[in-house]
């Protein structure tokens, strides 16, 4: 385990085995005694804050005496669609009792938000989070002037990755700075009127080139690239508003980075602790590199991710997932034959079950 | 982090104008004038009716009268103005009386815009607020993180998502800069306050006026309440989302809200009933209330002017994201589904997000 920077100034949650609710405001003089802990308790979850406080361990917000936070980025799958969705989340919902597969808002007989749901990771949900991950570091890098080596990036073990700034002079930032960030790098509050410039017979032309810095410049370019056809001169089209606005929203879609801008936003947030297991999959929370996280597969990160080995179990599970980890899963329920790792994972969040 | 070299000669006048200036401070240190000098001499007490002159104006929520042009006598009624509000120790008030002060020294920053005083502006940014701020012919880069910090707003063009950005520093016009220097005259007078610190005992004479601050701001707080009580007791706070419940707290206490929150308070109220004239009963309070142009305001969200349109409140996700909500409301995607469902008798399960 990597202990965080100032491992003394945070204050730490665990989840035990068997245990209901979570194990709050517990501090550490040092790395030594968290350690320590970790061995002699083995928690089944794990999470610092990423808040540095005088009193971590107070258990009231306003006695902990909060010194700054590290400027946090979460990127969960559950922000981002996938067509793997469809092999292995399920939902139920607790209005009329309707299923099905996908991951979806509300139950489509009923209209119900209160859905029951299942979900689970796959290689094709880790490399969509990881394509986030990379357009958030290049946001970072090039509109905040954040570099790569400032950004310790982790795989959360479980659905997304974990962004961690590591800049002492950010930390004092307050919720609505945070926001603006979060907003930011979501391409949140972008206003069409600001980007365009009336033209003759009802059209617009774009304010910017391809060469403006920040998200008028990246429009710009995206823009050129869907528009190629009808550039002349070098410069963009002039268009009716409307198929700006159309081309602008898919620019930020496109080119957003789906951060879940709660944690962001948070100044008091728990997060996972890196190099100890996640408790729902057995996968251990990840440090990266930036040129790991661009060079390494998804299969890659989530094979560094295994603790557990690849000797053969058989388990007994209902409903199972098509699609889980890197694997394929043939058959529906009953007893299936399973590598250690992905034995655990399916008990861990799935309710099966491993025989002996 | 910041290059940039700055020199600039500060003159009396800029002292009078900008009396928060460490400088400034520096030379009142010099006359070694001391609280029970303010008490007892003639000076003082000149000194000690005009800081509590302008406090009461801010209690009252009017503009603030025009500093001194004897510097010396500016700054001592500044320092002695913070000292009374450190006093009295009530945050709303410290906040009240800052917004009012930074609005007009505003008037000051633009006149010395104007009038070619770039390196002015660029002084107060970086040696007295500690901003990275590199000046360009026709923009200013700014650091982010001070753009943020400053930020008035947080829709349209002030809107981050809005600006270039590039390597960390925002581009921003010089006029943009003086109302972002507005925000940090703003944020640099109460730390001020709350830094003051009174050593000793407080002579008679000046606590008489933190008492008499105090009880006029109380008799103030008073009257807000009435119109809180009103407003629970007709319409039943409880109906009312969080975000509006708390946009309204910090209304009647006299806050100074953004545009973007002051549009959305306005226009659930006029949405559920209330009259234009009900809803310039809320704004009175604001620190900087114009009767004249917030009822143009309303008027216009009424849909009684203009575009002849009544506005909506924005729905959840906007309020979200403009920074007027931090709750997550079950199955409600606008703030008027909550008031009507729970009128209806319903109950909504609400999360603080953050």
């Amino acid at each position: 385990m990597l202990p965080p920077s100032h491992p003394e100034k945070r204050e730490y949650g665990f989840q035990l085995f068997g245990a209901h609710g979570m194990l709050r405001h517990v501090s550490f003089r040092g790395d030594n005694e968290l350690n320590e802990f970790l061995r002699t308790r083995v928690p089944q979850h794990a999470y610092y804050s990423t808040a540095l406080y005088e009193n971590p361990s107070a258990p009231e917000m306003d006695e902990k005496g909060w010194l700054g936070a590290e400027l946090v980025f979460d990127i969960d799958i559950d922000h981002v669609d996938t067509p793997c969705k469809e092999l292995h989340d399920t939902w139920r919902c607790r209005n009329c009792g309707a299923e099905g597969r996908g991951q979806l808002r509300a139950c489509p007989v009923c209209g119900s938000e209160n859905l029951e749901r299942k979900s689970w990771v796959c290689d094709i949900c880790i490399n969509a989070a990881r394509d986030e991950a990379l357009k958030l570091l290049d946001l970072l890098e090039n509109d905040f002037g954040i570099s790569r080596d400032e950004a310790s990036i982790t795989f959360s073990g479980h659905r997304g990755f974990h962004v961690h700034v590591q800049r002492e002079d950010l930390l004092g930032l307050d919720q609505d700075a945070r926001r603006e960030i979060s907003d930011y790098v979501r391409g949140l509050g972008l206003e069409v009127e600001l980007l365009l410039r009336r033209s003759k017979g009802g059209l617009y032309a774009f304010r910017y080139n391809a060469e403006t810095p920040g998200w008028p410049g990246r429009i710009a370019k995206y823009s050129a690239l869907m528009l190629s056809e009808r550039i002349t001169g070098g410069s963009l089209p002039e268009l009716p508003k409307a198929e700006w606005t159309r081309l602008i929203k898919l620019a930020v879609d496109e080119l957003s980075a789906k951060i879940d801008e709660k944690v962001t936003i948070d100044v008091h947030r728990l997060i996972r602790l890196p190099g100890t297991l996640h408790g729902k999959t057995g996968l251990k929370v990840l440090e990266l590199s930036a040129s790991e996280l661009e060079a390494l597969t998804a299969e890659d990160i989530l094979r560094r991710a295994l603790v557990f080995g690849n000797e053969e179990v058989r388990v007994r599970i209902d409903k199972p997932p098509s699609r889980a980890l890197f694997y394929t899963v043939e058959g529906s329920s009953g007893v299936i034959k399973a590598p250690l790792h992905l034995a655990l994972y399916l008990c861990l969040n799935g309710g099966a079950e491993i025989l002996r | 982090m910041s290059a940039v070299q700055l020199r600039v000669v500060l003159t009396p006048e800029d002292f009078s104008h900008y009396p928060f200036l460490p400088e400034a401070l520096s030379n009142l240190k010099d006359l070694e004038l001391t609280l029970e000098e303010i008490a007892s001499t003639p000076l003082g007490n000149l000194i000690l009716d005009k800081a509590k002159e302008r406090l009461l104006k801010a209690v009252e929520g009017k503009e603030l009268p025009p500093p001194e042009e004897d510097y010396m006598l500016e700054v001592a009624v500044f320092y002695t103005t913070l000292l009374i509000l450190a006093g009295v120790g009530d945050d709303r008030l410290t906040e009240k009386f800052s917004t009012l002060y930074a609005k007009s020294v505003r008037v000051f920053l633009l006149n010395d815009l104007e009038k070619g005083f770039r390196e002015k502006l660029l002084y107060l940014a970086v040696k007295v607020f500690g901003w990275d701020a590199r000046p360009g012919d026709s923009k200013v880069l700014l650091y982010f993180k001070h753009f943020v910090f400053a930020q008035p707003e947080f829709t349209g063009e002030w809107k981050l998502t809005n600006k270039v950005l590039e390597r960390g520093y925002v581009e921003v016009s010089w006029r943009e800069l003086v109302r972002l220097l507005e925000t940090g005259v703003k944020k640099y007078v109460v730390s001020l306050v709350q830094k003051a610190e009174i050593s000793g005992n407080i002579p008679e004479e000046v606590y008489r006026v933190v008492e008499e601050v105090s009880r006029a701001w109380s008799a103030r707080q008073q009257d807000i309440r009435s119109v809180a009580g009103e407003i629970s007791s007709r319409r039943g706070e409880d109906a009312l989302p969080p975000c509006i419940r708390e946009l309204l707290h910090q209304q009647l206490s006299g806050r100074n809200l953004p545009h973007s929150a002051r549009f959305a308070l306005a226009s659930f109220l006029l949405n559920i009933g209330f009259s234009v004239e009900e809803v310039l009963e809320v704004f009175r309070h604001s620190p900087d209330f114009r009767e004249d142009i917030a009822r143009y305001q309303v008027e216009h969200i009424a849909g009684l002017r203009g575009s002849r349109v009544k506005y909506l409140p924005y729905k959840c996700d906007n309020m979200r994201s403009y920074g007027l909500c931090r709750w997550s409301c079950e199955g409600v995607k606008h703030p008027l589904q909550y008031f009507y469902r729970v009128l209806r008798g319903r109950r909504v399960k609400v999360k603080e997000l953050w």
